[in-house]
């Protein structure tokens, strides 16, 4: 009796069918999660949509929908369903047969199971967060461990959870530097680059400077260039105000848009020269649904300590500090994943690229 | 100077992949030769615009659009070419999809930009470029697809073309889906963020890995898997295109939409 169950579990599990069938069904919650913000909070939703619409929403599970088990649960049977599969493959055709088309079929349906256990462990141990460093600060960095799925689930499993704690090593920031670049007459940003060093028990131990897409990797743990922060300080008429990045300038009963500090290195044909610092006013542009929007257009520019007349006022852009903003994170399952990503394409590509003529070439007959 | 000889070859473009629809309405296979010097037309376009910029030219969605209806043309007549097939619906479908995408494309700003910090790495091309090149197969196995719509008597051939079509690409489309998680690894430290449109190339993945699977089971292989190969292509174009415009209407905060 328990056999017969067992093998329809088997036989259900190594079918096809159910691969596909249990693809349409993510496929489905995946269509509505790319449809619907995932993760948000109430705020956004509700400015959205009415609060009834929102609460139904939520309720079901829409709103944070990768991590609730209406998707979590068939993820998991279509791995389980995968490595079946593989394990079948190779059962039937060991011993009688191997075939290179069937060993490549086996190997990248098991790195798929592997990419599934990858994702799994991502899920469960991997943590980061968000630094803004001032040129010339020093920061111990929070590991928040406490934070992971792990932490979450092992007290439940009778085992000890990771609590948060600092990194024993500063991260020191030496410079930030944004260069730009210019084409027909507009400045664009070109780079961000913060020159960071690992400092523990007063050595420079590590030191790179880091820009978008190369990130400084030390102790297992990845720093990237993300982001910049500014603040502004303005003088309209004698009273001063500060602004963050976004934030509109009131100057007499207009609001006006303030372009993020232009302050850097201008990347020329005749070799570096600096740039600014400048900002530019433009006039709050919004779209059809009174949205505010971004403004390409190049505004009134105002450098600094240059006091200009807009209206009726007098505006001054007095000054600014700049920040870099460093994205975090500790990811153990990331090499794991390069490897099983690269077997995986490489053996698919083999097993649908090289003719058939090729593969049973290393056929073995038992 | 350049500039205004690439906009003009774009909007030329429009009305030539148009006329080619039409000869595949006229006589099957169209006009070969016509439809490779259209071809050619394009590829001047590219390499034009590749000038221009410096650049690979496929960052914005003016630029996209003229590489999304090169690669799908030359899929299509690389096909015709080699497969040996004489098909009149498919080239009518996919002519027609090439002309509206290069209207469509003309409609942009055609400005020439310089690559925002995070775009400017080599995973641009690593990425960009087999997507698109699985993009292309996947438009042609759609127009296969359709042509035996209307052709009941060579839907098994029609079906075994389109099946391979889809075969060849999924690698593509693989490399492209991981590659794309591979460089946000690099540039932000999260290979996979449940992004909508990171999201809309994984539903894509899944409907065709679906049909790669159906079309060998005996109970899903002819009509299951035909729906599917549909459902594929029209995931495949609003991972392209529709959710640029879905994106903008229910305000989906991305960090994938083209300028």
């Amino acid at each position: 009796m328990a056999g017969r169950v067992l093998n329809g579990i088997w036989k259900l599990f190594t079918s096809l069918e159910l691969g596909v069938v249990l693809v349409v069904i993510l496929t489905a919650f995946m269509v509505v999660g790319a449809l619907l913000p995932q993760g948000m909070d109430d705020e956004f939703y509700l400015k959205a949509w009415d609060e009834g619409t929102y609460h139904a929403l939520r309720d079901l599970g829409f709103l944070d929908i990768f991590h609730r088990p209406l998707f979590l649960i068939p993820a998991v049977l279509l791995g389980l369903n995968l490595l079946c599969c593989s394990i079948d493959i190779l059962r039937n055709f060991l011993p009688k047969t191997i075939t290179a088309r069937y060993v490549v079929s086996a190997l990248y349906h098991l790195a798929l199971v592997g990419m599934f256990v990858g994702f799994l462990a991502t899920y469960l141990f991997s943590y980061g967060g968000e630094l803004i460093i001032k040129p010339g600060e020093s920061v111990h960095v929070p590991l928040k461990k406490g934070e992971t799925a792990w932490a979450r689930l092992a007290p439940r499993l009778g085992l000890a959870a990771p609590v948060n704690e600092d990194t024993p090593y500063e991260l020191h920031l030496k410079s930030f530097e944004t260069t730009y670049v210019e084409k027909d007459g507009r400045i664009f940003i070109k780079d961000w680059i913060s020159d960071l060093e690992v400092v523990d028990g007063g050595a420079v131990v590590a030191a790179k400077r880091i820009e978008v897409n190369d990130p400084l990797v030390y102790g297992g743990m990845k720093y990237y260039q993300a982001f910049f922060d500014q603040k502004m300080k303005f003088d309209v008429d004698g009273e001063e105000q500060e602004l963050g990045p976004g934030e509109p300038l009131a100057v007499g009963d207009e609001m006006l848009m303030v372009s993020t500090v232009k302050s850097g290195t201008l990347l020329g044909d005749d070799g570096p020269t600096p740039l600014g610092p400048y900002v530019e006013l433009k006039e709050m542009s919004k779209d059809k649904w009174h949205r505010v929007t971004k403004d390409v257009r190049p505004g009134r520019r105002l450098d600094r300590g240059q006091p200009v007349d807009v209206g009726t006022c007098r505006v001054t852009f007095v000054s600014f500090e700049e920040s870099s903003g460093l994205t975090y994170k500790r990811d153990p399952a990331v090499k794991f994943l390069w490897v099983l990503w690269i077997t995986f394409t490489a053996l698919i590509a083999v097993r649908i690229y090289v003719q058939e003529s090729v593969l049973t070439w290393f056929r073995k007959e038992g | 100077m350049l500039s205004a000889v690439d906009q003009g070859i774009y909007i030329a473009l429009i009305p030539l992949y148009g006329f080619l629809a039409v000869t595949h309405v006229l006589r099957r296979n169209g006009i070969p030769q016509l439809s490779w010097a259209v071809l050619f037309l394009n590829t001047a376009l590219i390499i034009l615009r590749w000038v221009e910029v410096g650049r690979t030219p496929f960052s914005t969605l003016y630029e996209c659009l003229s590489l999304f209806a090169w690669s799908g043309a030359l899929a299509y007549l690389l096909v015709q070419r080699f497969g040996g097939e004489k098909v009149r619906w498919s080239g009518v479908v996919l002519f027609a999809m090439m002309a509206a995408a290069m209207a469509y494309g003309a409609t942009r700003d055609p400005t020439v930009k310089p690559l925002s910090p995070a775009l400017d790495s080599i995973w641009f091309e690593v990425h960009v470029i087999p997507a698109f090149a699985s993009y292309a197969l996947f438009v042609a196995a759609f127009a296969y697809a359709f042509e035996y719509l209307g052709t009941g008597a060579r839907r098994e051939r029609l079906d075994f073309f389109s099946r391979k079509l889809i075969l060849f690409s999924f690698p593509l489309l693989s490399f492209g889906v991981f590659s794309g998680a591979g460089w946000a690894e690099e540039a932000w430290g999260t290979y996979w963020s449940w992004d909508p449109k990171e999201t809309a190339s994984l539903v894509t993945w899944c409907v065709y890995l679906a049909y790669i699977h159906a079309s060998r089971s005996p109970r899903f292989a002819r009509v299951p898997s035909r729906v599917l190969n549909i459902i594929g292509f029209v995931s495949m174009m609003f991972t392209f295109l529709g959710f640029n415009v879905v994106a903008k209407l229910l305000g989906l905060p991305t960090a994938h939409a083209y300028t």
